[in-house]
């Protein structure tokens, strides 16, 4: 009789008569086809380069990408690009294109530092950011000097523009902004501001950071120099519903 | 010796079975995991980069996809993707006008074809395709209705009277209705033609550059009175039937509308198709939206979806439209943004299936069901497993006994 009972479970208990084990070792064998039959997939759909744009940003991705080859003298396109790419995440690339940016212009690097810093924000390295930001100020102010002088040498009287002081003064008060630094985001905010005065969006950011520092009156300002610029802007309206409501 | 092994304790030899299932699991949770990570990094690679989220998007779209062209290349990339029609077989035929040239696409965006034929359409603009599906595409250039074969053969070619230009086309039964600068066409899909009527002007028995045109269950014909910013039904001998949309104004010369008013008028109504539940779909390019009409009301506006912009999900004046039944989206030919964009808008299928279908692919679902049905029988097999060896446990302590 324990013969007879025994046999069922076989010698051994082992996984080549044990019943429970064997379909067990068939589920293995079948989960091992399928990565197999995925990878396959993978391979043969060829996932790793996809032949045409399939989003907007990737088409704007594809267009600056040949933009840069055919004006590989403008800093703006590089750092547009730089910028696409970084917000499609790719930033070893970005940091590639950053590179050969600076290689292609030396002297008109302002730009391509402000999406260094950019990048730096995103992965989360504000020190470096904060750093990068003020390194692109100075290379813009720099940059600017040394327009002047040659316009100067040509008879023209002229205030070159300097976009990198206002983008590098923007993303370092988003930076400071996030990081609650009130005080510091609003100085922040200000120097791009006296760059151009009438950047909306700006001016309600740095109403948001007097707000939180219970600087209403100034805070009121800015919403309301925003609303001269856009009249139905719903953030700076949003802005003073705030000071609304804390009797302001 | 077989005795030995015969007097071997039981209770060893379920402890040794139980030991080999324990490492067996433990095999089959890894490999699940490795199946998992490798399932999510393929996703993330076939992810496209800057896929718009739902708080992106205006309200009530769903985006499927974009399609740009077949390639990087200026030549293979779209130069005014006009209209769209879809195949049976779910193939996307698109008219870009400005390259002379008909693409067609796989329902995964994937390139299928190219119909050139200069000899016979040089301006291609509106396209359908017959449930045999042959695709009839008008050539505004030389004023000939083309059809070819779904392997891209010209099967037959017509012209429409002298000196008038065919715009939009629909097949129905034998029947191919062709809108055209002075009128309507009636031919047999043959190239015949049975009746012509109608002429151009702003009455409303009349049509204007009619850049949509669909034929209804009841051989009703739908058309897009496009300068007119009208929706107009008519019989097929050219009745009309009711002038839409219901409670529409026209756009004062000076001053704006009022939104109520806007929402209840069109500016320029283009490409229509029906969806799943027989509602009127059309884009209107002025208004960046795919319009819902509902033509049992006489043509009251039942949805808008869409706004303008270059983002996914956004228009920039679109002219054409259809709609893949199976798979309960449209192609959207959204022209100045140079592409064609696959989208969803709520209450367009009463298909089951469909809705299925729609609901698996609208994530990652597809491909963690295979590990997770797997987890699931090899749970099931475990815990049957469990019992059986109890069972046994106890038939061998009760023999002993």
């Amino acid at each position: 009789m324990a013969r007879q009972a025994d046999s069922s479970i076989g010698a051994g208990g082992g996984p080549a008569t044990d019943p429970v084990a064997r379909v067990m070792g068939l589920a293995a064998f079948v989960l091992v086809g399928t990565v197999l039959a995925v990878l396959a997939y993978a391979l043969w759909v060829g996932v790793v380069l996809p032949k045409t744009p399939r989003t907007a940003l990737e088409m704007q991705l594809s267009t600056l990408e040949q933009v840069v080859a055919q004006n590989p003298r403008d800093p703006k396109v590089w750092a547009q690009y730089a910028d696409a790419l970084i917000q499609t995440k790719q930033y070893s690339k970005a940091a590639t294109v950053i590179e050969q940016g600076r290689k292609a212009l030396p002297g008109q690097t302002s730009l391509l530092t402000v999406e260094e810093a950019y990048m730096a924000h995103l992965r989360g390295l504000n020190g470096d950011a904060l750093r990068l930001y003020d390194k692109a100020t100075a290379q813009a102010q720099a940059e600017r000097k040394k327009k002047l002088e040659e316009l100067k040498a040509k008879g023209i009287i002229s205030a070159p523009e300097a976009p990198a002081i206002i983008s590098a003064g923007v993303g370092k008060g988003d930076l400071l902004l996030e990081m609650r630094r009130w005080a510091d985001a609003a100085g922040a905010y200000s120097k791009a501001l006296e760059e151009d005065p009438r950047m909306s969006d700006v001016l309600v950011r740095r109403g948001d950071a007097y707000l939180e520092l219970k600087d209403y009156a100034k805070a009121r300002a800015d919403f309301e120099s925003a609303l001269t610029f856009i009249p139905d802007y719903k953030d700076a309206r949003a802005g003073l519903e705030k000071l609304k409501a804390v009797g302001k | 010796m077989s005795d030995d092994v015969i007097s071997e304790d039981p209770r060893d030899r379920t402890e040794r079975g139980s030991r080999t299932r324990f490492a067996l699991a433990a095999v089959l949770v890894l490999l699940m995991l490795l199946l998992g990570v490798l399932g999510w990094f393929i996703v993330g690679v076939l992810q496209p980069a800057g896929v718009p989220t739902s708080a992106s998007l205006p309200p009530g779209l769903e985006w499927v996809r974009s399609i740009y062209g077949f390639g990087p290349g200026k030549g293979q990339q779209f130069v005014s993707p006009n209209h769209t029609a879809i195949g049976p077989d779910g193939t996307i035929w698109v008219t870009d006008q400005g390259a002379s040239r008909v693409l067609g696409f796989n329902p995964d965006g994937t390139f299928k074809a190219q119909l050139r034929q200069p000899k016979v359409m040089q301006r291609p603009e509106g396209i359908t395709v017959s449930a045999a599906g042959d695709i009839y595409v008008c050539d505004f250039g030389l004023g000939n209705v083309v059809v070819f074969s779904p392997d891209g053969r010209v099967l037959r070619w017509w012209r429409v009277e002298a000196k008038d230009l065919p715009i939009q086309v629909a097949v129905k039964g034998d029947r191919a209705v062709v809108t055209a600068m002075s009128g309507v066409y009636v031919f047999s899909t043959e190239g015949k033609l049975v009746a012509k009527w109608g002429s151009r002007g702003k009455a409303d028995d009349q049509l204007d550059l009619a850049e949509g045109i669909v034929i209804g269950p009841d051989d009703t014909l739908y058309i897009a009175d496009t300068h007119n910013a009208k929706i107009k039904a008519f019989t097929m001998a050219g009745k009309l039937l009711w002038v839409g949309p219901k409670g529409a104004t026209v756009a004062p010369k000076k001053g704006g509308m009022s939104d109520a008013a806007f929402d209840k008028s069109l500016q320029l109504p283009a490409g229509m198709t029906f969806d799943g539940n027989g509602r009127l779909v059309f884009v209107d390019p002025f208004s960046f939206q795919i319009i819902v009409l509902d033509t049992k009301d006489k043509g009251s506006i039942v949805g808008r979806y869409g706004d303008s912009g270059q983002s996914d999900g956004h228009f920039v004046y679109p002219l054409g439209i259809s709609y893949d039944p199976a798979r309960d989206w449209f192609a959207v030919a959204d022209t100045s943004n140079l592409r064609v964009q696959i989208v969803r808008i709520p209450g367009s299928s009463s298909n089951a299936l469909a809705g299925l279908r729609r609901a698996a692919s609208g994530g990652p679902v597809w491909l963690c069901s295979v590990p997770l049905l797997l987890l699931l029988i090899a749970l099931a097999v475990a815990f049957s497993g469990r019992r059986r060896d109890e069972r046994h446990s106890a038939r061998v302590k009760q023999a002993q006994e």
